[in-house]
């Protein structure tokens, strides 16, 4: 069965999607956790939470990404942006490092076949 | 959302050179009153534009319709707006474009990219501040002809109308030119 996954960048971006019969939407935060963390897009913890439920509302789905590698000396990004993705209600994730799906999914409720790499 | 498959539209119209000289020895302080107003109701209407900007909230913006006789002074946070005969020096960002251009940007109707590769769309200085500036303007979804006439109270309706039939003249019934978003 084929789907339409959309990108979005912003909350209202999200919203055209869905509007626009997206079954499902990929979308990051608005910090170095996502390759495309460009000035006045993405989206803050309380929009990703909204547009979720928005989302969910109207039967589509939220894959989030964040598909850029954890820094070294600052791996706790990345394992808060995991989990503020779950706790928002993220439907699958979009990770780029293998370590960070080692560390993080084997504690998620989401199944494995629910995250892939970038 | 709009019909992606439109046909692309030609380039939006121009102030002819004669109203614009007509324009020149016009005072500019009701026309500041006026989009003051209108940028202060943005201001308390779409509060996210401004946490959008991040950190080039206090960026100072200098936008010049090239059809037009004066140019505009934009700050975000405090919102603050001028009108000016000629931009003054030390701007975070100039941005050019025609009028028409300029209001279609603002309501998300065109794209900003291909108005930059066309070079209907000049920008100068901070271009991220620029692009922090499109995409929270794009979210808003601002919707002018609504923001406008919001300022003449009871006569609110028929203002709209007013604008609405101004915006399709310069900018093209809606549709025209405008972007999916």
């Amino acid at each position: 069965m084929m789907e339409l996954i959309c990108p979005a960048g912003t909350p209202a971006a999200l919203k055209s999607a869905i509007d626009a019969g997206a079954d499902a939407i990929y979308c990051g935060f608005n910090d170095e956790t996502n390759a495309r963390n460009f000035p006045g897009l993405n989206f803050s913890r309380d929009e990703l939470r909204n547009g979720i439920a928005l989302a969910h509302g109207r039967g589509a789905r939220v894959l989030v990404a964040i598909n850029t590698f954890p820094r070294a000396s600052a791996v706790d990004i990345w394992h808060r942006a995991v989990d503020d993705a779950v706790s928002a209600g993220a439907d699958a994730l979009i990770l780029a490092d293998i370590g960070l799906m080692e560390v993080k999914l084997s504690a998620m409720p989401m199944a494995a076949d629910s995250a892939s790499t970038a | 959302m709009n019909d992606p498959f439109a046909a692309s539209p030609g380039p939006l119209p121009t102030i002819p050179p004669l109203v614009a000289l007509a324009m020149r020895p016009l005072p500019l302080l009701p026309l500041q009153l006026v989009l003051a107003g209108v940028l202060q109701r943005i201001h308390r209407r779409y509060p996210a534009i401004f946490d959008r900007l991040g950190a080039h909230a206090r960026a100072r913006f200098g936008i010049k319709p090239i059809d037009l006789p004066f140019a505009f002074v934009v700050e975000a946070r405090p919102p603050r707006l001028s009108v000016v005969r000629d931009l003054p020096r030390g701007l975070d960002a100039r941005i050019s474009a025609s009028l028409a251009n300029l209001l279609a940007l603002l309501e998300g109707r065109v794209d900003g990219d291909a108005l930059m590769f066309s070079r209907e769309l000049v920008v100068e200085g901070d271009v991220e501040a620029v692009l922090a500036l499109r995409n929270a303007i794009d979210d808003a979804q601002l919707d002018l002809a609504t923001e406008l006439s919001s300022l003449f109270g009871p006569l609110g309706a028929p203002a709209r109308r007013a604008f609405e039939a101004a915006r399709g003249r310069v900018i093209g019934a809606s549709g025209q030119g405008e972007q999916s978003r």
